[in-house]
């Protein structure tokens, strides 16, 4: 029964942690840059824990911390990026659309918020209903920013645009 | 919902495939780490909040304003090596305290994220951690790198580290076994028993820690880094604990508690191995809930009460006379990380690193522009602390490996 104490939160961290890294490294690709997010996001956790371990979703509440230390992390960068270039629409992304890296400098030029849907729905394996529970956005946010972020995506690779689109597609 | 112009999921799936990977490299971050962070953070909240307000009158009303003082924090950021102790020139037998004290980053052979994590009572060898490199274990001694020593497993860390270079720690290994290791003439040997991982090392060369399952460990000792593991007598009742720090007489400061479920509290054994519970002391006009002990040295030992209530937690730092079984309530708080040395001086971190000598505050000088300190070790003389910082940058928490020395 979990009561706010410290063995209670190194019980859950050591759980949670592996999947925690997983998340933040598929959020990053880069695992110095993923510890880093798990890192500050346990240590909000022992912050927080004598309440946040009274919680149903302690999981759900874990990874919601975790996509927020990822956004505060991007924004910085990413209006950073916009400052300097003067417009929002950042240039194609040179090389092979199937090579790892280049997929990676392409989604690292979209706006955060679809980076992170883009990464929990097709790399995370969540539903739409899970990312709108871990953005604290509706679903219908989370379809938007989906469809925005894989055409911009596809824009950057050079992907042309697929003909047929027949899928029931998860939810 | 989708027109011709979206993708749909297989192919968006197929697109983003190429970034499904498994991080390979060992984690790097530090559960350790985030919990004192986490306690300095709580305690910063508290300072900055109603709460805080309390702390301060009682300090003022204990006679010191150094506290006040440091609150307050108005003094300029010195640059690294600079002094900020100054000595008084015309006072006659004044009281002992550091003084000119100079900050430098310890070597990392290029690694830029390190942190110290223990010094031995001479103040010669440090040990430390390295992120982002395959051995993440370093030692220290005079400032230059030593050695570094590879434990077998994630998360190493070496605790302790005696006069004579002996450091010890402990790492996890394969399913999340912690395992206890010692650094000596040159090598990492794993001490005796599984499920052990060791705290403290004394000068003589006796070693405390815990040994059992990472949530119902009990309170372990070593004669030395190849004598076999002894666990420390517990009283009936008491299941789970863990032996933290270890005097140079051999008495061992650790805590207990009835099972894993409950918050452990303080407890000694003495070096015959006989134990008794350290007593409740009260403090801020309430009986403390808990006192969780961080530091032994001199016939004192240094800890924090605890104060629960279902939404807060509040601490007050104390020390406990060996001798006379009574406390004292310091007249400063000074972070979850305080610790003490042989004459009494405490060091710790409030709004930056400092040295409590008698009632003198004395504050270490910051490293360049950081804020965010930690003291992770202190000399026996009080002239020596290592520690780190923890300042969040643009690309994440960066760690900067210190070594203070006063005169």
């Amino acid at each position: 029964m979990p009561d706010g104490s410290d063995s209670d939160y190194l019980a859950y961290v050591h759980g949670r942690a592996a999947e925690l890294r997983r998340t933040a490294y598929l959020l990053c690709g880069d695992p110095h840059q993923a510890d880093d997010f798990v890192q500050e996001t346990l240590t909000k956790l022992y912050v927080r824990w004598p309440r946040i371990a009274k919680m149903d979703n302690v999981d759900g509440y874990v990874h919601t911390m975790l996509v927020r230390v990822f956004l505060d992390d991007r924004r910085r960068g990413w209006w950073k990026v916009r400052l300097l270039t003067g417009h929002p629409e950042p240039p194609p992304v040179e090389g092979n659309p199937e090579d790892g890296p280049v997929i990676r400098a392409a989604l690292a030029k979209l706006p955060p918020r679809q980076q992170a849907v883009l990464v929990l729905r097709y790399l995370c394996d969540r539903s739409v209903r899970e990312v709108a529970d871990l953005l604290r956005c509706t679903e219908g946010t989370v379809k938007s920013q989906t469809a925005h972020g894989l055409t911009r995506l596809r824009t950057l690779l050079g992907v042309p645009f697929p003909t047929a689109a027949v899928s029931p597609g998860r939810r | 919902m989708r027109d011709g112009d979206e993708m749909n999921d297989e192919q968006a799936d197929r697109l983003l495939r190429p970034l499904r990977h498994e991080p390979e490299a060992p984690a790097g971050y530090d559960v350790s780490r985030a919990m004192a962070e986490g306690r300095r953070r709580r305690s910063l909240r508290r300072w900055s909040s109603g709460a805080a307000l309390i702390a301060v009158t009682s300090v003022t009303a204990g006679g010191g304003t150094f506290a006040v003082a440091a609150l307050r924090d108005e003094k300029p950021i010195p640059a690294p090596t600079t002094t900020t102790s100054v000595a008084p020139s015309v006072v006659a037998a004044a009281p002992d305290f550091p003084r000119d004290c100079t900050v430098v980053r310890l070597p990392t052979d290029g690694v830029k994220k390190a942190l110290v994590t223990s010094g031995d009572p001479e103040g010669r060898y440090l040990a430390g951690r390295l992120y982002g490199t395959s051995v993440t274990t370093i030692i220290w001694k005079d400032g230059k790198i030593l050695a570094r020593p590879e434990m077998d497993g994630g998360d190493a860390s070496f605790d302790d580290i005696n006069r004579a270079g002996i450091a010890v720690g402990s790492a996890y290994v394969g399913d999340e076994r912690q395992q206890a290791y010692a650094y000596a003439d040159g090598k990492v040997t794993a001490l005796d028993g599984e499920h052990t991982a060791a705290s403290a090392i004394n000068d003589a060369g006796v070693i405390a820690g815990a040994i059992g399952p990472t949530l119902s460990e009990a309170p372990a000792r070593w004669d030395s880094v190849t004598a076999a593991v002894e666990r420390l007598p517990l009283p009936q009742g008491i299941t789970v604990g863990r032996a933290r720090a270890i005097g140079e007489d051999g008495t061992i400061a650790g805590t207990v508690a009835k099972d894993s479920s409950k918050t452990e509290s303080g407890y000694l054994w003495a070096p015959d191995g006989t134990g008794k519970a350290m007593p409740l002391p009260t403090a801020k006009g309430k009986k403390a809930d808990y006192f969780w002990p961080t530091s032994i040295s001199g016939g004192w030992v240094l800890g924090r009460a605890v104060f629960d209530t279902e939404q807060t937690r509040d601490f007050a730092a104390l020390r406990y006379h060996l001798a006379t079984g009574r406390y004292e309530e310091l007249k400063t708080y000074m972070g979850y990380d305080m610790l003490l040395a042989e004459n009494g001086w405490i060091a710790g971190t409030m709004e930056q690193p400092m040295i409590l000598a008698g009632s003198r505050k004395v504050a270490l000088p910051r490293y360049g522009r950081l804020r965010d300190y930690h003291v992770s070790s202190f000399s026996a003389d009080g002239r020596v602390v290592g520690g780190y910082t923890s300042d969040s940058g643009s690309d994440g928490v960066g760690n900067e490996p210190l070594l203070w020395t006063c005169r």
